[in-house]
């Protein structure tokens, strides 16, 4: 739609959208209910409304069975408290051949009684905006019969934890910079199109069987806020969380994706979590201790947040050159440069997405590795964690909680607008 | 030219039209509201004739039975209802929307949760019919699904409690359909950010001491308190931002920004044309190199897709063609007051239409009703599912929203 030309005519855009689209209309039938309350009502039993609209072709419940019945369902990949995994395939059609898919079912949620979850609606309604190679695609929405909302996600074999875990494997600079580069198209394109995801870490960084790199759940993700209108900061998984969030800023912006984001590139270069802290103030007592003390030189305006404490220990002035130089010098000087616009404490002076993807590390040798050529570590086991990383809640690190421990402060603060 | 980002979007994919293709969807959709309707009574006519003892000796459809009736009338001869049009069926919707904006103004929910919902019930009766989905069962689902699209999420107990009478299950019942039908695409396009932006940006322009020319010529146009004048007129932009912009045909035909200035348009003609003149005329003086710079470093907070608009037109002077588009946009909207004025008994007369319509047993002993909400007693399918059966959710609803229109 032009700026300039008043209504579209009825043109390219709209003419393929006008035949009753193919919509994954939702179902509302309640066939699940038990038999005893049919007998209840006694006596008036009829057949159900048999032949009732089963020509009429804009009827929901007959739209979601027609998109339910593009997939077939080959096996569970993974179950959690939140959502089941499964492998399924779009079945093949004249023209095109099976392709297969991840099927996520978001289990009706007996804690949430407002039907659809926020998380769903967050990850549906972000997926459908956005489409970019290096973002995950949503293919199709669905219900199942009881009244399950099931996902049908672009099929992704394995994630980046994996990789970074696997110390069988050496990466080298060139296969990071792919990932760095991947990772920040992809946070770009989130980013231009006013969604944060709130939710960067390695295991939410999918990775396609052909090499490339996905930003997958966006079940915490929401658009930049109307001015004044508060955030909550209990989003990002704890090892991956800005200091912003831990002195409870209500504003914030797309910058708290660029620090999760750095410390990814520290994790790819170090191969275990750069910050891994058991509780939130620990967390924050080893940003202090690693990345520097906020203060009001270094962050001006940082005592006012509403979180704010001096910190106990001693005050470390933020890194400069030489610290970053010294942990992490296998980046280069202008990797280390890209790391330390990423990981600035004060958000305002972090770097953006574009101004990261202008970085002049991305254009010096070593080049990025083509994706094609990046270690792999597709196969079973992928499979199944990949499978576990779309079932987790949002928010979290393991699956169960003993899983290692600690799980990340995870209950949304829904009232202010999270 | 083109905003590249909006024709990304869904609304700009999927849910934009020009008025033909957007009248023919109405007319199709009407349509196979009008084919259920036939086939419910169809049903209905069978029902009576076979299950129901019926005196047969004018029905076509064959019977041997011949037992007295209790139906006063031969249902045989009883023609088909009179059926919705498209344009009756819009005037219901609008209505109802009319409704949901004020029960909206219940809560105090922010625009943009009033605004989705406006556009979500438009959306999904653009594909279903009135005649099938009477919009009075849809409008605290569809404005609950807001509440959790716009991020203003509140619980079902909460909700509730400003409406009387209203349960959770009452609202929920119908989330899957509403979300289905409306394909899913939860992120509506308003143009109030972009207004917001646009007023602020005039108003920071004006406050500031530049001796731009542009804005010298734009003071100047505005009379003695300029600033005064924009904050007048953008109290009656937003008022035609959250109700024309929506009860009319807008959203489907244009784009935000266009929508923002139709809107400052309808608020103060000068003003809006002496602001496109200054920005987006050829020779638009109104230092952008510098601002721009300025704007995307604190501009992250600012979605405003008008921005971009601007930015992408730099060398040909956007003005001359924007102006026309401009005023249809706001034209178009001034006619949706028209819906306002809709006398009641147009109103009532319709409704009892589709009243009819729906409900074939009652006026042939028979068959059961069509369309949701108005599921039948003998259903005990779907009625077990509520805990409040459907007699008392439709009264609720009744009088609260639906049922008589005063």
């Amino acid at each position: 739609m032009s700026a300039t030309t008043g209504p579209p005519t009825s043109g390219t855009l709209s003419n393929a959208t006008v035949i009753r689209r193919t919509l994954p209309f939702g179902n509302g039938n309640g066939s699940n209910t038990p038999l005893s309350a049919m007998v209840a009502e006694s006596g008036d039993i009829k057949l159900a409304n048999d032949d009732s609209d089963a020509s009429d072709n804009d009827d929901p419940d007959d739209l979601n069975t027609r998109t339910k019945k593009k997939y077939t369902k080959d096996r569970k990949l993974g179950e959690g408290a939140y959502a089941v995994v499964n492998l399924g395939h779009r079945r093949a059609t004249a023209t095109e051949p099976a392709v297969p898919v991840a099927i996520k079912k978001i289990k009706v949620n007996t804690e949430f009684r407002d039907g659809i979850t926020m998380d769903a609606i967050r990850e549906v309604k972000y997926l459908r905006e956005l489409h970019h190679i290096n973002i995950i695609a949503l293919l199709d929405v669905f219900s199942s019969k009881n009244q399950n909302l099931c996902l049908v996600l672009e099929f992704l074999d394995s994630d980046l934890e994996m990789i970074i875990r696997d110390t069988s494997q050496t990466l080298s600079m060139g296969d990071i910079k792919s990932w760095m580069l991947m990772s920040l198209r992809g946070l770009w394109w989130c980013h231009k199109s006013f969604v944060i995801h709130r939710d960067i870490k390695p295991n939410n960084l999918l990775l396609a069987a052909n090499g490339v790199l996905k930003l997958a759940d966006f079940g915490l993700a929401r658009s930049f806020a109307d001015p004044k209108r508060h955030m909550t900061h209990q989003v990002i998984t704890r090892w991956y969380r800005p200091p912003e969030l831990f002195y409870g800023a209500k504003f914030y912006s797309s910058s708290v994706d660029i620090f999760s984001l750095g410390l990814v590139f520290c994790e790819l270069m170090l191969r275990v979590p750069f910050l891994a802290g058991n509780t939130d103030l620990h967390q924050l007592e080893l940003i202090c201790q690693w990345l520097g003390t906020p203060t009001e030189e270094n962050w001006p305006g940082v005592s006012t947040l509403p979180g704010y404490h001096e910190a106990s220990g001693t005050v470390v002035k933020e890194r400069g050159t030489d610290f970053f130089m010294n942990t992490f010098i296998a980046a280069g000087e202008s990797g280390v440069d890209l790391l330390m616009k990423m990981l600035r404490l004060d958000p305002r002076k972090r770097c953006s997405a574009r101004e990261a993807l202008d970085s002049k590390w991305f254009s010096q040798e070593p080049y990025p590795t083509p994706p094609a050529s990046l270690p792999k570590k597709g196969g079973g086991k992928g499979i199944e964690k990949v499978g576990s990383d779309l079932k987790r809640k949002a928010g979290e690190l393991f699956n169960t909680p003993d899983e290692r421990g600690k799980k990340v402060a995870r209950k949304l603060d829904f009232g202010g607008g999270g | 030219m083109e905003d590249q980002l909006y024709t990304t979007t869904t609304q700009c994919k999927t849910w934009s039209f020009g008025p033909t293709t957007l009248s023919n969807l109405r007319s199709s959709t009407n349509a196979a509201g009008v084919r259920s309707i036939k086939r419910g009574w169809k049903r209905a006519r069978v029902e009576a004739s076979s299950t129901t003892n019926t005196p047969l000796a004018t029905t076509p459809i064959p019977s041997n039975n011949n037992t007295p009736t209790p139906i006063p009338a031969d249902p045989s001869t009883i023609p088909d209802p009179e059926t919705l049009s498209p344009s009756e069926e819009l005037t219901l919707v609008n209505y109802y929307m009319l409704r949901l904006m004020a029960m909206s103004d219940i809560f105090s929910f922010p625009s943009s949760v009033k605004a989705t919902a406006c556009v979500f019930l438009s959306r999904f009766h653009l594909h279903h019919s009135v005649h099938s989905y009477h919009p009075k069962h849809l409008l605290t689902t569809i404005l609950f699904l807001a509440t959790k699209t716009e991020n203003n999420y509140l619980s079902t107990a909460e909700f509730c409690k400003r409406i009387p009478k209203l349960t959770p299950e009452a609202v929920l019942k119908y989330e899957f359909k509403v979300a289905g039908g409306i394909g899913w695409d939860f992120e509506i396009r308003h143009p109030l950010r972009g207004a917001d932006g646009g007023i602020m940006e005039l108003l920071t322009a004006l406050g500031s001491n530049s001796t731009d020319p542009g804005l010298q010529t734009l003071r100047e146009k505005l009379g003695p308190n300029p600033s005064r004048r924009v904050t007048d007129a953008a109290g009656r932009m937003k008022g035609y931002l959250t109700k024309e912009a929506l009860v009319s045909d807008v959203y489907y035909h244009y784009t935000p920004p266009q929508i923002f200035l139709g809107a400052l348009w309808l608020a103060d003609k000068e003003l809006a044309e002496a602001y496109i003149e200054w920005r987006f005329s050829e020779n638009s003086t109104m230092g952008r190199p510098l601002k721009k710079k300025k704007k995307e470093k604190k501009g992250k907070e600012k979605a405003t897709e008008e921005e971009t608009t601007a930015e992408a037109s730099k060398p040909p002077a956007l003005a001359p063609k924007l102006v026309p588009a401009v005023i249809a946009c706001g034209e178009m909207m001034l006619k949706a007051q028209e819906y306002e004025k809709i006398p009641v008994d147009v109103l009532k007369r319709i409704d009892k239409k589709l009243h009819r319509c729906q409900n074939p047993q009652k006026f042939l002993g028979a068959g059961s009703p069509i369309g949701i909400g108005n599921e039948a007693p003998p259903q005990p399918k779907k009625q077990a599912e509520e805990a409040a059966p459907p007699e008392k959710k439709r009264k609720t609803e009744d009088e609260m929203f639906g049922g008589a229109l005063k």
